[in-house]
């Protein structure tokens, strides 16, 4: 991992890099030796150097073989040194005792945020000002993670006796300051602390339902759906589901519409989604919400489709919006949260999207957009490569489909007859955009006309001994079309050296001529 | 067994009525699942509501000849001739029918015709312009300018040489 350690004294970083194993003795002496090549100062006893990710608290290791993992850091990490222990405040260093544990409690947060309470009878040694504080310091982390984002700094509420009047004032103020310090280190946990902090939302009870539920919701967003509130017939922008799955033999409901049946106090037509779990399972109902049609039901398995999405939602701010589908295929089982697209869009948002329409009396979508997946995807594979991906700016809809791997896996091997054994993960579609590119420059090449009378006058002058073997035998093609009766040698003797621009006719002639030698 | 067990009548949206055979109608997914829901009920007739006659009629030509052909070729050379009666039943149907047989298709659930309706609708649609193909599917737009001028841009080495008729 790569560390950035900052004196406390010079103020002077340190770039190192150290072994993902390494321990806190390891990275004393690493810096120890960055230290004295950098300057010709003694070498300092690795044993003299304190470290501190917050400044105040020392980090220590509870046995000689603790790896920096175990200690909370990771690659990218900011880290304060001290040569002598004057640089750490002195209230920490009194209490270092307790700050090591600060911060496997730390640690302990930055895995999992599940179940802090029981980490922190262990984390803690008695400590007697902060033992009464401890729930209320527990409520933090997650607005500091919201703020700051860096695991390691949440340890600024911990062990310190003044942050127990306001801990969440103070603790803010800290990560601001940190963030300064923190710099470019601060982008590169953003992923994770915002799937913590999603997760928090979601809360842990019935947390993967609704990771599902909420994935529900977003394909029929994207079907051009929207939710409403059916009290108040408004719109509703960001939905929040209730913190705990209703009981058991409840159902959790929730009501779409068109947005062009929205306005007014009642939405005339509209759908409801009616979610039941059931163990792993998530039975979703969907219907028209007067019951005048069929009733539409999917069944997902948490166990499968869960993790991916909650993958998803821990890469999902890496690029901008446009580009997710790209973004899944590189990054995650596509196949995975495709499938679950496929379900939910043919099993439940397009019938109900039909059916609605129908009933409001609405046109209908358009017929490619109403067709199942499985026939958008058969159209979009008898289409040669290069259509596919003209299909992809056609509509949303469209352009994820059209990033589909397996279909552009195939292409890949129908036109160019590459890949069938290849493995591991591949952007096909960027491996057929390169092979396209590199034949339509060979067609390029072939298809530029024969005679370019510009290079003529400067292609006689050179004429060398292209043939030790003898003259060849008549030939048709390139200058003895033009001349057929001279018998000149071709002037091509070795263009590739003197006019690097003919190689196209080099290319071309050359075939003539060694036909000639042949026959 | 009477000879018009053997039958089913099909009826088109407009309610015009499809005597077929059930060997021809058996290859319909949803004829059959009908006719299996209703078992035992002398009634026949299947009601495709949301299929236009000429559809419906297009589908039947289609599995009569594809009965037949196969009962003619049970020893091979089955394909090459569907193959050759697929060629000249798609010269038929023009454009605007293709989409509209390509959902009756879906309605009816007859596999057999799934891939000859995408392949040609396929076949249509290559090297045509996005504006074409979404004018055609009446596909509506749903990117920002910015949004569809960064897809183009990404997808710059496919916009060359299309056909826009």
């Amino acid at each position: 991992m790569k560390l950035r350690l900052r004196s406390l004294e010079t103020k002077e970083t340190h770039k190192i890099e150290v072994p993902n194993t390494a321990t806190l003795r390891q990275l004393g002496e690493t810096l120890a030796l960055s230290i004295s090549s950098a300057s010709s100062s003694p070498l300092p006893l690795s044993t003299s150097l304190r470290f501190s990710l917050n400044r105040k608290d020392e980090l220590i290791a509870s046995s000689p073989e603790e790896s920096l993992k175990s200690l909370g850091i990771t690659s990218g990490d900011l880290i304060y040194f001290s040569v002598t222990a004057g640089g750490v405040s002195s209230s920490s260093l009194e209490g270092v005792s307790s700050s090591s544990n600060s911060f496997g409690q730390a640690q302990a947060q930055k895995g999992n945020c599940r179940e802090p309470i029981s980490d922190q009878s262990v984390g803690f040694q008695k400590s007697d000002s902060l033992g009464g504080n401890m729930v209320q310091k527990h409520e933090t982390p997650i607005g500091h993670s919201c703020v700051g984002g860096k695991g390691s700094e949440i340890t600024d509420t911990v062990s310190n006796t003044q942050i127990e009047e306001t801990p969440e004032t103070l603790g803010l103020d800290d990560v601001e300051s940190m963030d300064i310090d923190a710099g470019s280190g601060f982008r590169f946990y953003e992923p994770y602390f915002l799937r913590r902090v999603l997760r928090e939302e979601l809360g842990n009870y019935g947390g993967d339902h609704k990771l599902l539920v909420i994935a529900i919701h977003a394909v029929f967003l994207e079907s051009g759906f929207a939710a409403f509130d059916p009290v108040s017939g408004a719109q509703v922008e960001g939905f929040h589901l209730p913190d705990e799955w209703p009981s058991r033999a409840s159902t959790l409901t929730l009501w779409y519409t068109l947005p062009k049946l929205l306005g007014g106090n009642n939405v005339s037509e509209s759908v409801v989604l009616k979610f039941q779990k059931l163990g792993q399972f998530l039975n979703v109902y969907g219907s028209l919400s007067n019951g005048s049609s069929g009733l539409h039901r999917v069944c997902l398995n948490e166990y499968r489709f869960a993790p991916t999405i909650d993958l998803v939602w821990a890469n999902c701010d890496k690029k901008d919006r446009v580009n997710h589908g790209d973004v899944l295929s590189k990054t995650y089982p596509e196949s995975e949260v495709f499938e679950f697209w496929k379900i939910v869009k043919d099993g439940l948002a397009l019938p109900l999207l039909i059916d609605l329409c129908e009933k409001a009396g609405l046109d209908l979508p358009a017929c490619l957009i109403r067709l199942p997946t499985e026939l958008k995807l058969k159209i979009l594979d008898s289409l040669p490569g290069i259509d596919i991906s003209r299909m992809g700016c056609v509509c949303s809809e469209m352009r994820y489909l059209s990033s589909n791997n397996d279909v552009w896996k195939k292409k890949v091997a129908e036109e160019f007859g590459i890949g069938n054994g290849a493995q591991g993960m591949i952007d096909w579609k960027e491996r057929y955009a390169s092979c396209w590119e590199s034949k339509k420059r060979k067609r390029d090449i072939n298809a530029r006309p024969m005679f370019r009378p510009v290079y003529r006058p400067y292609q006689f002058p050179i004429i060398r001994d292209p043939y030790p073997l003898g003259i060849p035998g008549p030939m048709i093609g390139g200058d003895y079309d033009l001349f057929p009766g001279a018998s000149f040698p071709s002037p091509f003797g070795r263009p590739g050296q003197v006019f690097p621009r003919t190689l196209a006719r080099r290319n071309f002639s050359l075939n003539c001529n060694l036909g000639g030698f042949n026959s | 067994m009477a000879s018009t067990d053997d039958k089913v009548i099909l009826k088109s949206s407009e309610g015009e009525c499809f005597e077929v055979d059930m060997a021809v109608a058996s290859h319909l997914q949803i004829v059959k699942s009908v006719l299996e829901d209703c078992e035992g009920s002398s009634d026949k007739v299947v009601s495709l509501f949301i299929v236009e006659a000429k559809y419906v009629a297009m589908i039947i030509e289609y599995y009569k000849n594809y009965v037949e052909l196969k009962e003619k070729h049970e020893e091979g050379g089955f394909e090459e001739k569907l193959k050759e009666f697929e060629k000249q039943f798609l010269e038929q149907i023009d454009k605007k029918e293709l989409k509209g047989l390509v959902m009756a298709v879906n309605y009816l659930n007859a596999p057999a015709l799934f891939d000859v309706v995408c392949t040609a609708i396929a076949k249509h649609i290559e090297n045509k312009s996005v504006e074409y193909v979404r004018e055609y599917f009446g596909i509506v737009n749903d990117f920002t300018a910015e949004e569809e001028a960064q897809i183009r841009e990404e997808h710059r080495w496919a916009y060359d040489g299309v056909n826009d008729d």
